[in-house]
């Protein structure tokens, strides 16, 4: 690891060149203040009573984000209703897409990366190919044939479309080639098969990218909409966006309970995406073999 | 920490519960699907009340948002999904549902509607002459205003009196008053840009809905008249009278936070009204052009029966007990205070309302008698009403945020033609 | 092997072995991708060459298309959309991957910070930004305190696609820089040393290790953003309907329209034919630019 070896020089630089990493760091927390402000508001919202929500966005002052007569009104709604179960729901659903959709995706991956067989070209393509389609023009059809097969209403029927998701596969195949075959050519020396140099060789150097794959599937279900509109329109397993859209009635749009609803739905990814920062942290470079 | 078979297992595990199918029904029990875009809980009592006349028959909610209905009944239906038995169905969409074969036709049940229901409530659900759902609700509008808004510029009350109903120009002036005395804005639509909220515009001026010929096929927003009107409306927002850049849905809460003097919208908002701590309202009978004669829009939704149900006689059943029996169609009110197209049931809607609302909906009854019998207007019973609906909405839209009257109706011809052209 | 003295085990010797084993790795997902995108894909191409019940297939939904100002429009709106966003999206998420790559204090929750919008339901960020954009609203608040004037911002045919634009790269550009962190991650610290003790400046070290080094995952984040904003809808469906005057007219937004509002499906199914064939002639063009001979091996 160089970061060792370097942290005297940085520090001596840190010091020439004082004012850089505070104007840095304030430019990160600018950017993070844009990226999280809206959703402060929203926030900020879900604890209005609703008939507030609206009155104080201009002229600017203090109540624009402060609300000004807080309540939990919107928080009761929401525990007592169909939203605590849409949370249940979604976890579940993005929680089973991502882990087998990574063992799916990476050992697919790894083929193309790796194996050398004929048709490797065609498979590839079929794959990029998969990804540029827009999924809401085929969910019609595709929900015709999960109705069939009695997937309707089911956490499978959610799931199942969700697991083969070419933009991974290439993301992970593209990580992949960048992994040394001088790995691979050592171990089946050292008499490892094929799973056992994926499982015991490329996993494991390849963490970030398998984070990065894991939220490409992850968004796919924690984004998705039409699919489980119709595939899953019975309350029990309505998922977050439905029930974040179900706020939105004929008449009228319960605007705080559905702000409130959002901070929830954004907490659950939130703690996950902290959690998954530490394995940013490192460097991967292999030393000494990495070109 | 890298994978291992052990998440697999687990992963598979989970997947897999979900191939479980809930428990088995009785015997004798029936489940019928039942597809809406309203709160799961506005049919509570309905549900309830059906379920224990009928103790064989189960309904099984699926709800999805307002938004994404007409979407999923395409989809599903369209695909002959069998896994829907009754759903909604907005009565404007019922002929072109109809000629795609998506609603059950109920005719041979004329009798029953007849006795139960209002023929403008009949007429609203039928195309060609044959009745294809059954009318759950109807709907008409008020001019609700600000009284301290109004007290601030000592502007007079507009009548309730449906007889001295105030014209456009008046309401307009005032309006004007109220915002040069302090109020954020005068004026404002409740369902800005939409169609059924300005429909009554162009009849109350005497330029027709806007559609024309034998089947309604024929576009005629490009009449004098219409542009007329249509010019009518994009000065609202150019004078500033009116807000540009909020949708329908945060348009209630503007008169709700005090910003609006006047508020032309549907009574189902006086419960959020209500509910708003310091907000002094009264509610009037809406405005008209003196040229012309008082139009209201009406209708709302009717509950269908899908034709490729497995259970169509309980589906009628339940449909029917929603809307054509007396004690169902009260129940359906219960939570989403829209006036029912069933005889009975409006009376006792009307009792209700008045009890709830004590002073300030003193004469509401009256009011909505007289609108739902004298002026209002179907909307446009044609097959194009989807394809005109959005068409229209988006010109209307245009026109609100400044685009010229006679070239956007001129281009909403031409998308109108080419889409009509398709059908 | 040429000595056959020292035995593999089995599986490691032979080509057929390889293919075996490709087979295996590949199977559960090319099943998923055949089954759950391809088939339903060919099912839908089919419906786009229905003319009617017993007519013959034909090209008639594609003439209506092409002959249809709407569509024509929304077309080019998508280019011009196109050509906007994705440059100034990779741009930033390449400038914050580099900031955020930097050790920094807490720079842990600063990434999820900027990462988090794309957690949140698309309907719900354009409601918010919408609310944020009125003429009425908050932006235009500040806006006047800071003394320029109140913006049309999505009310105006000049500003809509902006508007839009802005509230698509909120979403996404932290999704995007979260991958080139990633890939920045990969290059060795050493080389930058190097070039540090060589007098290179910050600027020619980007230029001259980071960007080349980066080439694969700048790629995959380039063609996946493109696609990705090929098929952008929600916030345009929410917020303009494809208004002002038809400014912000996508044509994802074509297509939902004609196949779930006005139930057109073979039109709905056509407009995506031609879509998915725009979307893979531009990257079928990025591969060829961004991609050496050696991503293909």
């Amino acid at each position: 690891m160089s970061a060792g070896v370097a942290a005297p020089e940085r520090s001596a630089r840190r010091r020439r060149r004082g004012a850089l990493p505070t104007l840095l760091l304030i430019l990160a927390m600018l950017a993070a203040l844009y990226s999280v402000m809206p959703l402060i508001w929203a926030a900020a919202s879900g604890l209005r009573p609703g008939t507030e929500i609206f009155r104080y966005l201009s002229p600017l002052t203090i109540w624009s984000l402060l609300p000004r007569h807080p309540t939990l009104a919107n928080l009761h709604v929401l525990w007592s209703g169909p939203f605590a179960r849409a949370m249940t729901n979604s976890i579940i659903v993005a929680t089973v897409t991502v882990a087998v959709g990574l063992l799916l995706c990476s050992s697919a991956a790894f083929a193309l990366a790796v194996l050398r067989f004929p048709g490797k070209h065609a498979v590839f393509a079929v794959m990029v190919v998969s990804f540029l389609i827009p999924f809401d023009s085929i969910a019609v059809p595709l929900s015709t044939l999960f109705r069939g097969f009695g997937l309707q209403n089911t956490y499978t029927g959610l799931v199942l479309p969700g697991l083969g998701n070419g933009l991974a596969v290439f993301m992970l195949r593209q990580f992949f080639l960048g992994i040394p075959r001088v790995l691979s050519e050592a171990a089946m020396v050292d008499g490892l098969g094929w799973w056992g140099i994926y499982f015991r060789i490329y996993l494991p150097l390849s963490r970030p990218a398998l984070i990065g794959a894991g939220l490409i599937l992850f968004v796919f279900q924690w984004q998705a909409f039409l699919w489980p509109l119709l595939i899953a329109p019975a309350p029990e397993v309505h998922v977050v966006a439905i029930a974040i859209a179900n706020f939105a009635g004929e008449f009228g749009v319960d605007y705080g309970e559905m702000f409130a609803a959002t901070s929830f739905a954004a907490l659950v990814p939130m703690v996950i995406m902290l959690f998954f920062q530490r394995y940013f942290a490192a460097s991967l470079a292999t030393s000494g073999t990495k070109e | 920490m890298p994978l291992n078979r052990r998440h697999f297992l687990v992963g598979a595990g989970v997947a897999s519960s979900g191939l479980l199918s809930p428990p088995p029904a009785r015997a004798a029990d029936l489940t019928l699907n039942f597809l809406f875009s309203q709160p799961p809980d506005t049919w509570d009592a309905v549900i309830a009340g059906f379920e224990k006349a009928n103790p064989t028959i189960k309904v099984a909610r699926q709800s999805v948002p307002f938004d994404a209905l007409n979407a999923a009944v395409q989809s599903r239906i369209g695909q002959k999904d069998s896994s829907i038995d009754v759903f909604g169905c907005d009565e404007p969409r019922v002929p072109g549902f109809a000629r795609r074969g998506y609603l059950v036709e109920l005719s041979d049940m004329r009798p029953t509607f007849e006795k139960a229901v209002s023929r403008e409530a009949i007429d609203a659900v039928s195309a060609n002459g044959k009745i294809w759902s059954f009318p759950l609700w109807t709907s008409t509008q008020l001019l609700f205003y600000n009284k301290d808004l109004l007290a601030k510029a000592s502007l007079p009350a507009p009548p309730l009196d449906v007889q001295a109903r105030m014209t456009w120009t008046r309401v307009l002036e005032a309006a004007h008053k109220a915002q040069a005395a302090g109020a954020k804005w005068g004026f404002g639509f409740d369902q800005v840009d939409r169609y059924y909220q300005l429909q009554p515009l162009y009849e109350s001026n005497g330029a027709g809905p806007g559609l024309t010929g034998p089947d309604l096929l024929t576009p005629a927003v490009t009449t004098p008249k219409w542009i007329e009107t249509t010019e009518w409306y994009g000065r609202l927002f150019s004078s500033g009278l009116s807000p540009r850049g909020i949708p329908p849905e945060q348009m209630a809460p503007l008169f709700g936070s005090g910003q609006l003097a006047y508020f032309y919208g549907g009574p189902w908002q006086m419960g959020l009204f209500f509910r708003t701590p310091d907000l002094h309202f009264g509610i009037a009978a809406v405005p008209y052009f003196a040229a012309g004669k008082p139009s209201t829009p009406t209708d709302s939704w009717s509950m269908a029966v899908n034709p490729y149900s497995n259970n169509r006689e309980a589906a009628l059943k339940f449909a029917s007990f929603m809307t054509l029996n007396d004690a169902g169609a009260l129940m359906s009110t219960e939570r989403m205070t829209l006036p029912p197209a069933n005889k009975a049931a409006f009376e006792a809607y009307l009792k209700r309302i008045a009890a709830q609302g004590g002073a300030i909906t003193q004469g509401y009854d009256a009011l909505v008698r007289y609108e739902l019998a004298n002026t209002a207007v179907h909307r446009p019973r044609t097959i194009g009403w989807v394809n005109f609906e959005q068409i229209m909405n988006k010109a209307f839209s245009d026109v609100r945020n400044g685009g010229d009257a006679a070239t956007t109706m001129k281009a909403a011809d031409e998308q109108l033609r080419v889409a009509f052209s398709r059908l | 092997m040429p000595d056959g003295v020292r035995r593999r085990p089995a599986g490691l010797t032979g080509r057929h072995r390889e293919w075996l084993a490709a087979a295996g790795f590949l199977a559960p997902a090319v099943v998923a991708v055949l089954v759950l995108r391809l088939w339903p894909t060919l099912q839908a191409v089919m419906v786009a060459f229905e003319v009617g019940p017993g007519s013959l297939p034909s090209l008639a939904n594609f003439r209506f298309l092409f002959a249809d100002p709407e569509f024509t429009g929304s077309l080019a709106t998508t280019a011009l959309y196109s050509v906007l966003v994705n440059p100034i999206q990779i741009a930033l998420a390449l400038g914050l991957a580099v900031l955020l790559n930097q050790a920094l204090p807490a720079v842990g929750l600063w990434r999820t910070l900027v990462l988090l919008p794309v957690a949140v339901p698309q309907a719900v960020s354009a409601v918010i930004w919408g609310v944020a954009m009125r003429p009425d609203g908050p932006l235009n608040a500040a806006f006047q305190a800071l003394g320029l004037g109140a913006q049309p911002f999505l009310t105006s045919p000049r500003q809509a696609l902006a508007s839009i634009i802005v509230i698509v790269s909120w979403i996404g550009v932290g999704y995007w820089m979260t991958f080139l962190i990633a890939g920045l991650k990969d290059i060795p610290t050493q080389y930058y040393e190097a070039a540090a003790i060589d007098g290179a400046g910050a600027w020619q070290r980007f230029r001259l290790i980071t960007l080349p080094l980066l080439r694969r995952p700048l790629t995959f984040v380039l063609v996946a953003d493109t696609v990705a904003n090929f098929l952008v809808f929600a916030p345009v469906e929410i917020l303009t309907r494809g208004g002002p005057q038809g400014s912000t007219n996508l044509v994802m937004n074509e297509i939902y329209n004609r196949a779930f509002d006005q139930g057109d499906t073979a039109g709905a199914a056509a407009a995506t034919t031609i879509l998915v064939l725009v979307v893979v002639a531009v990257v079928s063009i990025q591969f060829r630019l961004m991609l050496a001979k050696d991503d293909f091996s």
